[in-house]
């Protein structure tokens, strides 16, 4: 339903997407997840229509997206980033004017417009100004706005964000409702909303794909490494020093490392300092035994140690910041 | 169904122009919604009735004057409502407008821009012209009625003298254009920037100099060129009761020409880098 091929758009000097491709399904709800400035906007505006890819085609529901921008616009509903809404109309009003940009009218806008407010809870303040209504119901507004007229694509760009918890609750599971019935992508940069919501995540950084899959799929294939958790007395950069020596050990981060230096403690480190570190570890290779080896040789003391699995929180962070390295400090 | 081989069916809208009404109405109800309105009403109305206040206390001043001391033939002169009344009234309602026009088409396009809604607006089966000549369509309703409430002027006029219809009714027409190519040219500011005072200031000056350019430059075909682009030089013969082809092709070429603009800078977005 909705393809993406090598899609390329710079601006200026600046490439806001690099060469992305991935398709939707129909009927399937994609989770198009990445950082801040990774692409998802100029990406989502491509399919819209809104902006010309500058390399790469796109098409939503076999329609190309700059060849028939008017036939992709009568099967799409689309929620920009921040959900923009006239404050000075009601919300029954500012749904049934979009209604009526899709041809609708008569006793069929009255039914689209009530069936949308309904879908989105809306009924309560469908004739409030929506000025004056709080950000969550705002947000549903223009959640409706797309939805009315139900069209066959849904493109919702950060539909979570600025919301509290149980909004963001209620709002996830209205698009999961309606994914039952449409093609739907949604972008975030949070990382449970798509692997709660979405049958399918692309995980984009830097305006690149880094993965995809389904959340479970990527989460084993980008599991390059197991994570050990070290508590160790002695000096910090000795104990650094020390563990990176070991074989498979991929990084080792001193926990807190950036806290100390940030709140300038006085306290100087000394032989007898207690510090946890997180080490990294290739995949497949078990070498508790030879850190714990190589502590004790060093003449350090090793407290506790622990295996800890990576969670897909692990995983995106550490795809996104090895993309980005050098632009994101530990910390 | 797979996505590629069968392009969904997209439903059509039913009526053409339906979308321009669409857009029509919202901006209507925009209107009415949006204080700045009513700032500039009540500054067009409360200006413009002054000015007529002034001028007309002006005008009954000369002629008892006249009357008193003159010779049958100034009396005439001096005594001639169209020339001392309807002619400069309708200089001051030509300023007014100049003003009062960009105040309303300001918001348009650029508030849409700043806000985000413009991206949801395009995004919509709407095209560009229906976006365009929907909201035309709007401010020069709202400036209609501007124009409407100013009959009360002649009118009035109308009950102690007789001013020559035919004038006032060229006069009628003369504004009616000129305010059409303020709205189109306001709108196409609009459409420049995400800030209505930017396109405020942008429109008004701009207008500014289409009124001036054909008395700044009045030599050669350097000012044979700029009265032929002037406002000013086309809105004159309408004052003497003359309605000419060219002055009226003038303003509607100028309206057309600016919405035009507008929709290329709306489409810009395409093939700007
Ligand atoms: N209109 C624009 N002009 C210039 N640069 C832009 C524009 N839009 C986005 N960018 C740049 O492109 C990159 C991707 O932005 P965006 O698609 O908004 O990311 P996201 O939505 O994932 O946060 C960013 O570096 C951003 O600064
Ligand atoms: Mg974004």
């Amino acid at each position: 339903m909705i393809e993406v091929r090598n899609l390329t758009k710079t601006y200026g000097d600046t490439v806001a997407v690099h060469g992305i491709s991935f398709r939707v399904p129909e009927g399937r709800i994609l989770g198009f997840l990445g950082p801040n400035g990774a692409g998802k906007t100029t990406t989502m505006r491509i399919l819209t229509g809104y902006t010309p890819p500058t390399r790469g085609s796109a098409s939503v529901g076999g329609y190309d997206v700059v060849r028939q921008p008017r036939q992709v616009r009568r099967i799409i509903g689309y929620l920009p980033e921040n959900a923009p809404v006239y404050g000075e109309m009601t919300v029954r009003g500012f749904v049934g004017f979009f209604a009526e940009t899709k041809g609708l009218a008569g006793a069929a806008l009255r039914r689209a417009v009530g069936q949308a407010l309904d879908e989105c809870g809306l009924e309560s303040v469908a004739d409030r100004l929506l000025m004056n209504l709080s950000k969550g119901f705002r947000q549903r507004a223009a959640l409706a706005q797309a939805v009315v007229g139900d069209p066959k694509v849904l493109i919702l760009d950060e539909p979570t964000v600025g919301l509290d918890p149980v909004q963001i609750r209620e709002i996830r599971g209205l698009i999961r409702g309606m994914a039952e019935r449409r093609t739907v992508i949604l972008s975030t940069h949070i990382l449970p909303e798509a692997s709660l919501t979405c049958s399918r995540v692309v995980i984009i950084a830097r305006g690149r794909v880094v993965a995809s899959g389904t959340p479970e799929n990527i989460h084993s294939t980008l599991q390059e490494s197991n994570r050990m958790t070290l508590l160790v007395r002695g000096l910090p950069d000795k104990v650094e020093k020390v563990l990176t020596e070991v074989p498979h050990v991929q990084k080792v981060r001193r926990e807190g490392a950036s806290r100390t230096h940030e709140e300038g403690m006085e306290k100087p480190f000394t032989p007898r300092t207690i510090e946890e570190y997180q080490v990294r570890v290739e995949k497949d290779h078990d070498i508790r035994a030879e850190l714990a080896a190589a502590v004790v040789g060093a003449g350090l003391d090793l407290l506790e140690m622990r295996s800890v699995g990576l969670s897909l929180e692990d995983v995106f962070v550490h795809t996104i910041t090895d993309e980005t390295e050098g632009v994101r400090h530990d910390g | 169904m797979t996505a590629s081989a069968t392009a969904a069916a997209a439903p059509r809208s039913r009526r053409p122009g339906a979308l321009v009404l669409t857009v029509f109405r919202r901006e209507i109800r925009q209107y009415f919604q949006t204080p700045g309105t009513y700032v500039a009403l009540a500054f067009f109305l409360l200006l413009s009735g002054a000015f007529f206040v002034l001028i007309v206390g002006q005008f009954v001043e000369d002629s008892a004057r006249a009357l008193a001391a003159a010779t049958p033939s100034e009396n005439a002169a001096a005594l001639n409502v169209t020339q001392q009344v309807v002619t400069q009234l309708f200089q001051v309602l030509n300023f007014l407008l100049l003003v009062v026009a960009p105040m309303l088409t300001m918001r348009l396009i650029a508030e849409e821009k700043r806000s985000g809604t413009f991206e949801m607006l395009v995004s919509t089966p709407l095209g560009n012209w229906d976006i365009l000549i929907g909201k035309y369509l709007a401010a020069l309703a709202v400036c209609a009625a501007l124009l409407a409430v100013c009959v009360a002027y002649p009118i009035v006029c109308a009950t102690y003298s007789r001013p020559e219809w035919p004038v006032v009714w060229s006069c009628y027409l003369g504004l009616a254009l000129i305010v059409a190519a303020y709205a189109a040219f306001g709108l196409f500011a609009s459409a420049l920037t995400e800030s209505q005072i930017a396109a405020a200031v942008i429109s008004f000056v701009g207008l500014l100099v289409f009124q001036m350019i054909g008395y700044l430059f009045k030599a050669g075909t350097l000012g044979l060129a700029a009265g032929a682009l002037s406002i000013g030089s086309h809105s004159d013969n309408f004052t003497q009761g003359l309605v000419s082809l060219s002055d009226v092709v003038y303003f509607v070429v100028f309206s057309i020409f600016f919405l035009f603009l507008a929709a290329q800078i709306l489409d810009s977005r395409r093939w700007r880098a």
